[in-house]
This record gives structure tokens, C-alpha cells and sequence, in this order.
């Protein structure tokens, strides 16, 4: 079993390295803080002993930083939890919510939503139901396209084709959008930030949304191995195919648009995050999707430092394409056997 | 070998899947799975109709016949992965078109042929997926599970293969590690999709071999498809050829491997020389080019 001592040893790498990224972040930003300062400031919070600077310090860490980091943590864990689903179910390694359109999808019922005037709420619902529409079209098109065959390529094409539709859509809205109120919130969700969200209600909702959408995932979780054999394998494996993929299917799509209706389309993580706990801990998903969220959470958060702390406020999808494209030829040159 | 046939009783199925450990199932214990005027075919062409056999637990049944006559799709009609047209599937007298597919995977496994993954699983992961329907639908695998795992790859005599990977495997250790998944489910019947293609010679055998031991030893029924006449012959079991235009030949290997019937499937001249080989089969099947 040495498979196994290897899952638990990468599981408890990834969570001191979640912990460590996290203390990390705490300290970075326009206000910086030594890492002594930040223990100091959380041990005289809980002793009560906090002096006029200390109370800014606790201020900035509390209501700023604090909250953005657990804003980007469930967003990195969401995002890596969807693409490490999407890639089983559509036995495609290459896949990822982002690659799928589903972002993009999601992203412009979140423009309806705000460009029609509607409630945040409609934009959550808006947001889930495009993505979820998304991931339709681009299967339907893809096996109508390869005869009813699962073809990787295929499936990628159409994925790049709905991406760029439903961006030419958020365009068009871009375009017509009133240019006082609406375009500054539109713009906001195609650059993708953290910088705005950090009430603590709009946190509440994210988490219980996360919640909804991952524990299912996190039960079902094992059955995805025999979804990556392919439908007719797990079919005759026992497994009811279409019921389990559309829970997968949903689940997914929903932690994918809430991500997008919080801070925008956030490209990469969902494909190389999964890629990258797979090299270090094998394709089994009883291990590899709790693997996946302690690792996109760790990733997101990480690269969260660099949008903030480097110079100015830089978009998040910016910092994440700089990352991942160059990870990601890497992998394709490791892994290019298997895949294509 | 005809005999044997007829005297097995239509037995009451058993619910509880047999210990493929457990040596040969008695005739009593046997389990008939009758394929009924069969119709299969893709949406509304038929390719095959009128179709009948039964699979009998502890023998093994060769599927033979050209490409393109619908070997395949009977397979996988009969396996639910495409919907049958007409007629009838039941296991021990229960409709098995109307089980869902837990309660078809506890008596049925399916080897498909030795393919690539998209994901380098392990082979201990590989083969613990087979026990998918006796999973709870919100579990995953306990130890129990794991060494029945552990039971089949020793079995299968390829144990050292568990903390391989799977795509990293030879096209014959692959075929093994699928047929491992497939027992992991345990099942009373075994269906191998050509599972000697894209293997060498040595493995080829190998893996006729397992298939009539796993039938005549473990006690399952299985059924094979080949592009091998002779398979069916080392088996010692029952062969359906499928001939062009709906037509087929169903009974003991000495009544449709003949000449002529070989002929009208293959379209080639076929020779059935009989043979002193040490092995105890007493015939083998020869082309003859002209």
C-alpha cells in the first residue's frame, strides 16, 4: 500500500503549505506587517491588551485581510474541486470550467443580471443556470461533432468556441451598459478581483453556496473513478451513469458560477491545480478531490499575494495566466503521452 | 458435451453472488441466462433477429463471426450498454432488461478490451472500481473490498502489478488487470469483449486459458468474443457463429465449426483437421489459401 502513505503524505504537505500561504498573506499588502507583528496582534486580541497601533494592525487583519484570504480560499478550492470533476466525468484531462466555456457562460448571465438591474441574487441564479447551460451546449456540440465519441480535441474546440461567444455577449453588454452605473460592476467581473467582496454576509453566502455545491462532490467522490473509465464501463460496473454525472455536473457548475458571480472569471486554476495534486498523488479521486480543494485553495491564495502585494491592485486572471501557462506547457510536455 | 447441456436444471437464481474462489458450481448450482428471440440492432436497422442461446454457469460460450455481422452489438445489448430491440434476456428466469444496473453488475461483469485510461490510476484503484455495486451510492471502498481486491489479483497470479500504474502496463497485463476488475464484482457471468485482440501469441492463450478455468473451475459463465475458431475448440464449450444476413449457427464446437459453415462465414476455404495433440483437443481449424 504504498500509494496510500503517499495520498496522506501530499495531504498533510498541502495543508501545511495552505497554513504557511496563509500566514504569509496575512503580513502582504499596501499595509505591510512582519509576520511577528501579525502573531502579535492575534495574541494581544485575545488577551484584550491592544494599544491604538495594535488596534489598526487588528482592523487590517480582521476586516481586510482576513476576509479576502478566505474569500480566495474557497474560491481556489471551489474552482480546482470543478475542473478535478470535470476532467473525470468527461474523461478528459485536459478540461477545466474555464477550458469548458463554463466561466464564460456564467460570467455573462452575471452581466444580464447587473445590465437588466437585477438583485444580487438573480445574479448568483443567472450566473448558475448559464453555466449550467454552457456545459450542455458544449457536450451536446462535441458528441454531435465526433458521432457520439468522446473526443478530446473536439470537446476543447467546442469549449473555445461557446468561451468566445459568450465573450463577444458580455462585449455587446460591455458596449451598451450605462457607463456611470453599470460598466464599472461589469468590468469588475471580467477582470476578476477580490478586492471588492469582503462583507461578511456576501462571505456567509459564498460558504454556504460552497458547502451545497462540494458536499455532495465529497460523498459521491470515489464514484467518479469509474466515470473516467467511461460510460459504458461504469454502466456495467453498476453505476448509474446519467444520475451521477448530473449530480457531478450540477455541483460543479454551481461552485464554478458562484466563484464567477464573487470575483469574476478566474482562468487556470481549475485545470492545473487538479494536474498538479494528480502528479504528486495519483488520479484517485476518494484522495484526489480533497487533495485538489487544499491545494486551489493554497494556489488561489498564493497568487492572491502577488495580485495585491507587488505594486498596485493587478486582476487576479492576470496574475493566474502568468502562473499557469508556463505550468501548464510544462505539464504537457510531462504528460503528453497519456493525454492526446 | 451436448448431454451436460440438457441436464441442467433451470436452477432458482441465486441472490447471493458465488465465491469465484469456490471450486466448479454443480449443476445445481448453476444459473441459466436464456437470450429469447432476440433482436438487436442500431435504432431501427436490425442487424441481428430471432436470436436464441442460453449461457450456462461453469461453461463458456464463444461468440464467432466476420466483422460487421453484429457480433458487438448483440454483446452489448445483451449487456444493456444499447437498448434491445425485441425478445428477451433473463437470468435464472428473472427479466434482466428490467433490472437496474446494480442488480445487473452483481451478476454480469463486463471485460472490455485492454484500452488506455485517461488518468494513470494504480492497479489496486483499477480494480477496486469493480466493486462499484456493492459500494454504498455515498461510500467508497472499505477493507473489506480491498481484500477481495487483494484475493482476485493473487488469484490472477499478477499481486506484484497492485502498486503499478495502470497506463504504464502492457497490452496483456492490462487485459488481466481488466478481467481482475471484472471478478472484484463478483459475478456469475463474464463478458470478454475480444479479449485476445491486440495481444500477442503467448498471451492469447493465456487468456483462453484463464476463460476456461475461470468457467470450469470458478464456475462462471462466460462468454467470449474472437475472431479465433480454435478458441472455441480449447475451450470445450458451446460457440455461436454469426453469418451474414441475420443468420447463425448455435450449438458444440464440433456442430458449427465445419467446413462449410466456416466457408459461409469467412468466405474463405477452411479446413477441420483432426489432431493428436497432447493437450486433448482433438481438432483444429486450418485455412487453406488458395
Amino acid at each position: 500500500m504504498k500509494s496510500k502513505a503517499r495520498e496522506r503524505l501530499v495531504r498533510v504537505g498541502l495543508i501545511v503549505a495552505l497554513f504557511a500561504i496563509i500566514l504569509l498573506s496575512l503580513g502582504v499588502g499596501h499595509y505591510a506587517m512582519p509576520l511577528n507583528v501579525v502573531f502579535q496582534t492575534v495574541q494581544e486580541t485575545l488577551t484584550n491588551t491592544l494599544d491604538a497601533q495594535g488596534k489598526i494592525s487588528a482592523a487590517m487583519l480582521y476586516q481586510v485581510r482576513l476576509p479576502r484570504i478566505i474569500l480566495a480560499a474557497l474560491v481556489g478550492a471551489a474552482l480546482a474541486a470543478s475542473g478535478a470533476c470535470y476532467q473525470g466525468i468527461m474523461k478528459n484531462p485536459l478540461v477545466a470550467p474555464d477550458i469548458l466555456g463554463v466561466s464564460n457562460g456564467a460570467s455573462l448571465g452575471a452581466v444580464i443580471a447587473i445590465f437588466f438591474g437585477l438583485g444580487s441574487f438573480s445574479v448568483q441564479v443567472l450566473a448558475f443556470c448559464f453555466g449550467l447551460l454552457t456545459v450542455f451546449l458544449v457536450t451536446a456540440a462535441s458528441r454531435g461533432i465526433g458521432r457520439g465519441s468522446d473526443n478530446i480535441v473536439i470537446m476543447i474546440l467546442c469549449g473555445v468556441v461557446m468561451s468566445s461567444l459568450f465573450s463577444a455577449f458580455v462585449s455587446l453588454l460591455t458596449y451598451l451598459a450605462d457607463t456611470d452605473t453599470q460598466l464599472p460592476e461589469i468590468t469588475y467581473w471580467i477582470m476578476g478581483s477580490f478586492a471588492r467582496t469582503s462583507s461578511t454576509s456576501s462571505l456567509v453566502t459564498l460558504f454556504v453556496v460552497f458547502l451545497i455545491g462540494i458536499i455532495p462532490l465529497l460523498c459521491i467522490r470515489w464514484r467518479i473513478n469509474a466515470l473516467a473509465f467511461g460510460d459504458e464501463e461504469a454502466k456495467a460496473m453498476g453505476v448509474n451513469v446519467k444520475r451521477t454525472r448530473g449530480i457531478i455536473i450540477c455541483c460543479a457548475t454551481l461552485l464554478t458560477s458562484v466563484s464567477v458571480s464573487f470575483c469574476g472569471v478566474v482562468g487556470w486554476v481549475g485545470l492545473i491545480v487538479p494536474h498538479m495534486v494528480r502528479l504528486l498523488s495519483g488520479p484517485n479521486y476518494e484522495t484526489l478531490l480533497p487533495n485538489a480543494m487544499i491545494g486551489g485553495a493554497a494556489f488561489m491564495v498564493l497568487v492572491d499575494i502577488f495580485a495585491r502585494g507587488l505594486t498596485t491592485e493587478l486582476p487576479l486572471s492576470v496574475v493566474t495566466a502568468i502562473v499557469g501557462a508556463p505550468l501548464f506547457l510544462w505539464m504537457l510536455f510531462r504528460g503528453r503521452k497519456d493525454w492526446l | 458435451m451436448a448431454e451436460t447441456r440438457e441436464n441442467v436444471a433451470v436452477a432458482e437464481e441465486l441472490l447471493q453472488p458465488a465465491d469465484t474462489t469456490q471450486p466448479a458450481a454443480t449443476p445445481e448450482g448453476s444459473i441459466r441466462m436464456e437470450l429469447r428471440n432476440l433482436s438487436v440492432g442500431y435504432g431501427n436497422r436490425v442487424v441481428l433477429s430471432g436470436f436464441n442461446a442460453d449461457v450456462v454457469t461453469g461453461r463458456v460460450l464463444c461468440l464467432l463471426g466476420p466483422n460487421g455481422v453484429g457480433k458487438t452489438t448483440l454483446f452489448k445489448s445483451v449487456l444493456g450498454l444499447q437498448p434491445v430491440l425485441g425478445g428477451s434476456v433473463t437470468i435464472g428466469g428473472r427479466d434482466a432488461l428490467a433490472m437496474n444496473r446494480r442488480e445487473f453488475a452483481r451478476r454480469v461483469a463486463y471485460v472490455p478490451q485492454a484500452h488506455q485510461a485517461p488518468f494513470a490510476f494504480y492497479v489496486r484503484d483499477v480494480v477496486a472500481v469493480g466493486r462499484v455495486s456493492h459500494v454504498g451510492f455515498f461510500s467508497k471502498p472499505h477493507d473489506n473490498d480491498y481484500a477481495i481486491v487483494e484475493e482476485v489479483l493473487e488469484e490472477l497470479g499478477i499481486a506484484d502489478l497492485a502498486d503499478r500504474v495502470y497506463t504504464e502496463l502492457s497490452g496483456g497485463e492490462r487485459q488481466m488487470v481488466l478481467i481482475a476488475r471484472a471478478l472484484a464484482q463478483k459475478p456469475r457471468f463474464l463478458f470478454m469483449d475480444e479479449p485476445t485482440s491486440n495481444l500477442d501469441f503467448g498471451n492469447q492463450v493465456a487468456v483462453v486459458q484463464l476463460a476456461k478455468k475461470l468457467a470450469h473451475e470458478n464456475g462462471l459463465g462466460v462468454v467470449m468474443t474472437t475472431h479465433n475458431p480454435n478458441h472455441l475448440l480449447m475451450c470445450e464449450g458451446d460457440g455461436v457463429l454469426i453469418l451474414p444476413g441475420s443468420r447463425y449457427r448455435y450449438g458444440t464446437a464440433d456442430e458449427i465449426l465445419t467446413d462449410e459453415n466456416l466457408h459461409d462465414a469467412y468466405g474463405i476455404h477452411v479446413e477441420m483437421l483432426d489432431v493428436d495433440s497432447s493437450a486433448g483437443y482433438t481438432k483444429t481449424c486450418c485455412p487453406v489459401l488458395e
